[in-house]
């Protein structure tokens, strides 16, 4: 029994950081709330150095070991935290401008990343599933923030529906591991599950059940069909957040929950997974090719990176597997924010978020044009960028663990994905502006724009710190 | 008195699990969804206890009491949603709202 709080120490200072937002925006005139951004950044900032004392302690478990705080989670506190910061960074304006309301923004922002943070923490299926409600819940308010919009609605109540089923189908997959094992203890799990009951029928519909409902968390299809709505019909910013943090969440989840507590099993689950990456592969490039609106095309392209991931999520039981998985988020995630970041400027602050809308903005806003570029590179594939190199690790994975095939079936749809994103590329560097002012993006938003250029060249060029650090990280939480 | 076998929960449980299921995808009204969704969660409550009684630990229903917990919240926000939505179209069947497609 520990309960050292220590190792809780991001966790907790978010937690007051929410409150602390709440009631500050209850004392700010409206109109007057600029300084809840700075204020949530500065708080960001600060959780993520409470990371550092988790580090200096040899306690690797807290809360009676529901939750633990080792290298593996400490990675992905940082990847969510940044999310959060980035986030954070572009929003001020776009609020302001949208008339979103302010203080339930950040509260429901940070809500969600706590939520996120647990799921990539916890041992145990109860901090499992509260951390994925925690994060599910809040992002179905953020999904209808614009209250005014029939397509905010839309988004929200599709979202919501497809949610809370899908959470029904977790629960119910959850209750029958508990019903064979007696425990709710990843560990113990994995030590019963261990031996002869592993081959029994109902430990495959208990799977069957679990990827399911991970897998519209992370939105792999044919689990995807809230995704274009709730993406297209969200605020931009909701949608840069929901591209990313839900997903990588979802995706820790997945990793520790079934490397732990269903290593005996592994042969069925990586059998499911390999289907829903090609599944989702095809699916989401081969879409995406008809999209004329953004937003919606980036949900599709969304969906074929997490049918990437899923390939190194198939070979998961190694170690190299589960950090080409580390690895590829990461770069996915700092190339996406990058995306939506531009997104945001054209949409909020420039003519809109169709394709034609992108026409000339090379001239009309170079670093924009650009940065895109660069992500859309990034995005299919292409050195000297981090997608390319998080590719070339799960290729290799994949390829070392005996799935050439499914590395095949990857390098044929990055070869696909070139073809929406070069429309967009083609759009903004030929084709004719309507008009030629530049987009006026706010500083902020320009800010997490070279940020996160400068990342996904850092992530190509020097990757192996990175590498490094997803590699020692994947290695702590197996016991097997 | 002798208890029911584990075994008839099960079904019960598998039985309401199904029955909610094909109301979500029947069914038209969100508020009907709604309800069809709360029968699977209940579903799933129903075998956590079982379980929970079966092994004589208490985690099943400290399980459930949590699940009970976060359905309250969901049911929240899910209802919230649908008063929004009602307000401006005063309709609310899913087959109605789908200004996004494709």
């Amino acid at each position: 029994m520990s309960f050292d709080y220590t190792l809780l120490l991001p966790e907790l200072i978010l937690t007051a950081l929410a409150l602390v937002v709440l009631v500050i925006d209850l004392s700010l005139a409206p109109g007057k709330k600029q300084s809840l951004t700075w204020i949530t950044f500065a708080g960001i900032l600060v959780a993520m150095a409470g990371i550092w004392p988790a580090t200096q302690t040899s306690a690797s478990q807290t809360l009676s070991g529901m939750v633990s705080s080792d290298g593996f989670s400490i990675f992905f506190k940082v990847l969510f935290l940044t999310v959060a910061a980035l986030i954070t960074l572009a929003s001020g304006p776009y609020l302001q401008q949208k008339r979103l309301p302010v203080g339930e923004f950040y509260i429901l922002l940070l809500s969600a990343t706590l939520g996120m943070m647990f799921m990539s923490g916890s041992r145990d299926l109860i901090t499992i599933y509260l951390g994925l409600e925690l994060a599910s819940i809040t992002s179905y308010i953020l999904a209808g923030l614009l209250r005014e919009d029939p397509k905010s609605n839309e988004a929200a109540i599709k979202y919501f529906l497809n949610g809370a089923m899908a959470s029904a189908v977790l629960l119910f997959g959850l209750s029958l591991v508990y019903g064979l094992t007696g425990e709710t203890h990843l560990d113990i799990i994995g030590k019963v599950l261990n031996g002869d009951i592993s081959h029994w029928p109902i430990v495959g519909v208990a799977l069957v059940f679990l990827v399911a409902g991970f897998g519209f968390k992370m939105a792999a299809a044919p689990f995807h069909l809230w995704t274009p709505d709730a993406y297209e019909g969200a605020p931009t910013l909701v949608t840069a957040f929901f591209a990313v943090g839900p997903k990588a969440g979802a995706m820790a989840a997945v990793l520790r929950a079934f490397t732990i507590g269903f290593a005996a099993s592994s042969g069925r689950w990586t059998e499911l997974f390999a289907i829903l990456a090609v599944v989702s592969m095809f699916f989401g490039n081969l879409t995406a090719l008809w999209q004329t609106n953004v937003k919606r095309m980036m949900a599709y392209s969304s969906i074929a990176h997490i049918g990437y991931l899923l390939v190194g999520v198939t070979v998961a039981t190694t170690v190299p597997g589960v950090a080409s998985v580390m690895f590829y988020l990461l770069a996915y995630a700092v190339m996406t924010l990058g995306a939506f970041a531009v997104i945001l400027a054209v949409d909020a602050f420039g003519p809109g978020d169709q394709v034609g809308n992108y026409a000339g903005l090379a001239t009309r806003s170079p670093l924009l044009a650009w940065g895109l570029t660069l992500f859309f590179v990034s995005m299919i594939g292409i050195p000297p960028t981090g997608g390319f190199m998080g590719k070339f690790y799960l290729f290799s994975a994949a390829v070392q663990n005996g799935y050439v095939w499914l590395a095949v079936v990857m390098a044929i749809n990055s070869a696909i994905s070139v073809g929406y994103y070069y429309g967009i590329v083609k759009e903004m560097f030929v084709g004719k502006p309507l008009e030629t002012t530049s987009v006026k993006a706010p500083a902020g938003v320009t800010a997490v724009v070279a940020i996160t250029m400068v990342v996904t060249l850092m992530l190509g060029l020097y990757a192996s710190p990175f590498l490094n650090w997803a590699t020692a990280a994947a290695a702590l939480p197996r016991f097997f | 008195m002798t208890a029911a076998p584990i075994a008839a929960y099960i079904l019960v449980s598998a039985v309401l699990f199904a029955i909610g299921g094909i109301g979500v995808l029947v069914r038209r009204s969100p508020l009907a969804m709604l309800m069809s969704v709360e029968v699977m969660w209940n579903a799933a409550n129903l075998a956590f206890v079982a379980f929970a009684r079966q092994h004589g630990s208490l985690d099943g229903h400290i399980f459930a009491f949590l699940v009970i917990t976060v359905a309250a919240a969901e049911v929240a926000i899910g209802l919230a949603i649908i008063v929004l939505i009602f307000r401006k179209r005063a309709t609310v069947d899913v087959d109605d709202i789908r200004a996004l497609r494709g």
